[in-house]
């Protein structure tokens, strides 16, 4: 995760001037897959619900390193979704085949660091701080 | 002679007084066709515009970006889909 997402959310996501894709990088097996599975599912049920399991999977992040479905379930009802519509979706093979395409897209663009972000069509590879996020914005015309 | 001459004017008052009173004003269709004209014209003529403005008139409510998400292809996006910079993040959540 980007670290300074909450503040390019609060300045410039919040005013419309960009707009934020989260892109699968599967690094840990099946521990990543099932943590993305459940973003995606979350996501099926409600749009919105992708990234509120999006925060929530990060903020828990300690969690999920020995994770489990009925752990997942319990996170997506937390959100509010349906039980058991996430349950048939965490061992749907449509979700974890469109995981792999994300996560397979990304390498053929060029991504093998984490952290690695793009801005329009520019790939940059390692952390960046608020401040640089500032400036590159800057350059491209947004403030 | 006295007696005639009281009856000649009786005989001419009568005459007199029984033709209708003058008109003392302009015959109806003078009065009615200009209204007529006045008020079409009044009717085609481009009616003023006003403009009331109120809280409720400007203060159009704006959109929440922050809990917008369009889905693009494989991705779910957050945020102004027409936002003139596009931030994607590559990431695993462990």
């Amino acid at each position: 995760m980007l670290r300074v997402e909450p503040e390019l959310k609060a300045a410039y996501v919040a005013n419309g001037t960009v707009n934020l894709t989260f892109s699968h990088v599967i690094d840990h097996g099946d521990a990543s897959r099932l943590a993305h599975h459940a973003a995606e599912c979350a996501g099926s049920q409600q749009p919105l619900a992708f990234w509120q399991m999006h925060d929530l999977l990060f903020a828990r992040q300690a969690q999920l390193w020995n994770p489990t479905p009925d752990l997942l379930l319990g996170w997506a009802e937390e959100l509010g979704l349906d039980r058991q519509a996430m349950s048939s979706c965490l061992t749907d093979p449509t979700i974890a085949a469109k995981i792999e395409r994300i996560d397979q897209a990304r390498r053929a663009v060029g991504v093998r660091l984490r952290p690695s972000f793009a801005l329009n069509d520019t790939l940059i590879e390692g952390a960046l701080p608020y401040t640089g996020f500032v400036q590159r914005l800057a350059e491209l015309g947004v403030n | 002679m006295k007696v005639l001459a009281v009856l000649l004017t009786f005989v001419t008052c009568l005459s007199a007084c029984a033709q209708p009173p003058a008109p003392t004003s302009a015959p109806p269709t003078a009065t009615t066709a200009p209204a007529a004209i006045i008020v079409a014209t009044a009717t085609l003529a481009p009616a003023p515009v006003t403009v009331v403005v109120t809280d409720t008139a400007v203060a159009a409510p704006a959109t929440d970006w922050l809990t917008t998400v369009s889905v693009v292809g494989d991705y779910y996006v957050l945020g102004n889909p027409a936002a003139p910079v596009r931030l994607i993040d590559y990431s695993d959540f462990l």
